[in-house]
């Protein structure tokens, strides 16, 4: 019985599903990106009212 | 209250309302229309929520973007709403991306944005790379698309072409690969959390040991072959990698974590 405890290099199972989003470039002229409220609130902003 | 048959998910702009992560979050921005739309607008949480919530709230600096099991966790346990994803081996055709969203599924589609930036519909100033969009039955919502400089598409609310969301489905780069035309990485919500089954054959297979949202170690076992209920697959961090795992429920193996691999719904 082999155990590993780091993952191997090479093997099928790792990284399979892994496919992520790329940053966007931002350019000088792009508006700059609201207040980042969460930042300083302990509960992160929710946009929108519920109904 | 909402009609859900009717609900048309508000636009929002990951770069204008994204706070300090919003280059990185088209994922989380995806996600949250579609948490809207599943939830008939009594949820509405922004993109940059998701990210905060997720496994990652801080962007890893060699990866930044967000994956679809990520933040389909966040929807479960934060919002109630289960996504089924169909990455790697189990991505739909086309055909089955269609059907899925024509049926009012709220859905995220994973595409290779060139195929869009060549068109009138372009909003990346420059990007092609990976990207995220929220489509259903009415609309596609493009996180990117703000009008926020001159040349820039701005959400109008109409369902981008087909052929164009098929080609950049295929235009999707998985570290090693294009997906390929027909090949539609995506997740979709759904009211129910199906039952899913694993079938190992005789022979070796690997179980995991886990902690939180970390796998600790695996061993390579032996067995005659075994099969029983199991968890939806669940996405684990090791390290610098990731795997997808399900758990064991019944059986002698139950509560063992094994690929997702060998587990299928029904």
């Amino acid at each position: 019985m082999t155990e590993e405890r780091t993952p191997p290099a090479n093997d099928d199972e790792l990284d399979a599903d892994d496919v992520r989003n790329d940053p966007v470039p931002i350019h000088p002229d792009d508006p700059q990106p609201g207040e980042d409220d969460a930042s300083t609130s302990p509960e992160p902003p929710t946009e929108g009212a519920d109904q | 209250m909402t009609d859900c048959a009717t609900y048309r998910v508000p636009f929002a702009s990951q770069l204008k309302q994204g706070g300090q992560t919003g280059r990185f979050d088209c994922t989380a921005w995806a996600t949250s229309r579609a948490i809207a739309r599943a939830t008939c607008g009594k949820k509405v949480p922004s993109g940059r929520t998701i990210r905060l919530h997720s496994s990652e709230a801080i962007p890893d600096p060699d990866s930044p973007g967000l994956n679809l099991f990520q933040v389909a966790a966040v929807a479960e346990n934060d919002y109630g709403v289960y996504f089924e994803i169909f990455t790697g081996a189990k991505a739909l055709p086309f055909a089955g991306y269609e059907q899925r969203r024509i049926d009012g599924r709220p859905g995220v589609i994973q595409v290779g944005y060139g195929p869009i930036a060549d068109t009138k519909l372009d909003a990346g100033r420059g990007f092609r790379d990976n990207h995220a969009i929220y489509e259903d039955n009415f609309e596609t919502i493009e996180s990117l698309a703000d009008g926020r400089a001159p040349g820039v598409w701005k959400f109008d609310g109409r369902l981008y072409p087909r052929s164009v969301m098929k080609a950049a489905a295929a235009k999707l780069w998985t570290g090693s690969h294009y997906t390929g035309l027909g090949h539609v990485w995506c997740m979709f919500a759904r009211d129910v959390i199906p039952d899913y089954r694993a079938r190992v054959p005789a022979g070796s297979y690997l179980a995991y040991q886990i902690s939180g949202a970390h796998v600790v170690m695996r061993r390579t076992r032996r067995t005659g072959g075994f099969s029983g209920a199991c968890t939806p697959p669940r996405h684990f961090l090791w390290g610098s990698r990731t795997v997808t795992l399900v758990q064991m429920l019944s059986g002698a193996k139950a509560g063992q974590w094994i690929s997702h691999n060998y587990a299928m719904e029904g």
